[in-house]
């Protein structure tokens, strides 16, 4: 399942926090155009290395899914960061 | 109280079993009813699900104080990785182990198997990496 939502906080010691979720799965839907381009088009890069063109798919699906559950943060003096995919 | 144990004491009861062979009986199915929990627990154990990387630094790099990195990552991620990998031309995969080479990182990409990294993940539960100096924490452990 690919991430639906990401959340980012960016916020400094003593500073207010911001926090955003992002609705991803409104986002997803706009660039299906580009993925379909972008997904012929690695077709025929496939096709012209002899790369197995369904593992190529396969595998772009895979990375689009594993990303949820990722979560990154930084918390130094002047400012804390945090993403989170969901 | 399951039929079973009830059972067993029902036999007691009537002196069909002694006491003792009634504490067997009903240890053993003590044991018995525990054991799916605890291939559950185990398979959990077995099967991490994320890469957890903490750095901590008594100093940062602008040496102005504590800075503190929490990372995780999905092992589905590293694992659609690995088989990006196995996807690279063969020809690309000698480049690029000859460029590892130069900057001395002696991985051979074309190693690189995704049910290889299956058995790697399972392992990596049991695996911490505990790295302290003076001023750095490293800890990276899968969960």
């Amino acid at each position: 399942m690919i991430p639906c939502l990401a959340m980012v906080r960016v916020g400094g010691h003593g500073r207010r926090a911001l926090r955003l979720w992002l609705p991803l799965f409104l986002l997803w839907p706009l660039l299906l155009p580009f993925a379909m381009v972008l997904a012929v088009a690695s077709l025929i890069a496939a096709r012209t290395y002899g790369i197995a063109a369904a593992g190529v798919l396969r595998t772009a699906w895979q990375l689009a899914s594993g990303s949820r559950g990722m979560r990154l943060e930084v918390d130094t003096p002047e400012v804390a960061f945090q993403v989170r995919f969901i | 109280m399951t039929d079973n144990r009830m059972h067993v004491l029902q036999m007691l009861a009537a002196g069909d079993v002694s006491a003792e062979e009634a504490d067997r009986l009903i240890a053993a199915l003590d044991k018995e009813s525990a054991a799916p929990a605890d291939r559950a627990a185990q398979a959990a154990v077995g099967n991490p699900r994320y890469l957890r990387i903490f750095v901590e630094e008594e100093q940062g790099v602008a040496g102005d104080g504590p800075t503190k990195v929490n990372i995780r990552v999905p092992l589905q991620l590293l694992r659609a990785g690995v088989r990006l990998a196995s996807l690279i031309p063969d020809g690309a995969k000698d480049q690029i182990n000859e460029a590892l080479r130069k900057k001395g990182v002696p991985i051979d990409v074309t190693q690189l198997r995704p049910e290889d990294l299956d058995e790697l993940v399972v392992h990596l539960a049991d695996l911490t990496i505990d790295v302290e100096e003076k001023d750095t924490k490293v800890r990276i452990f899968a969960e």
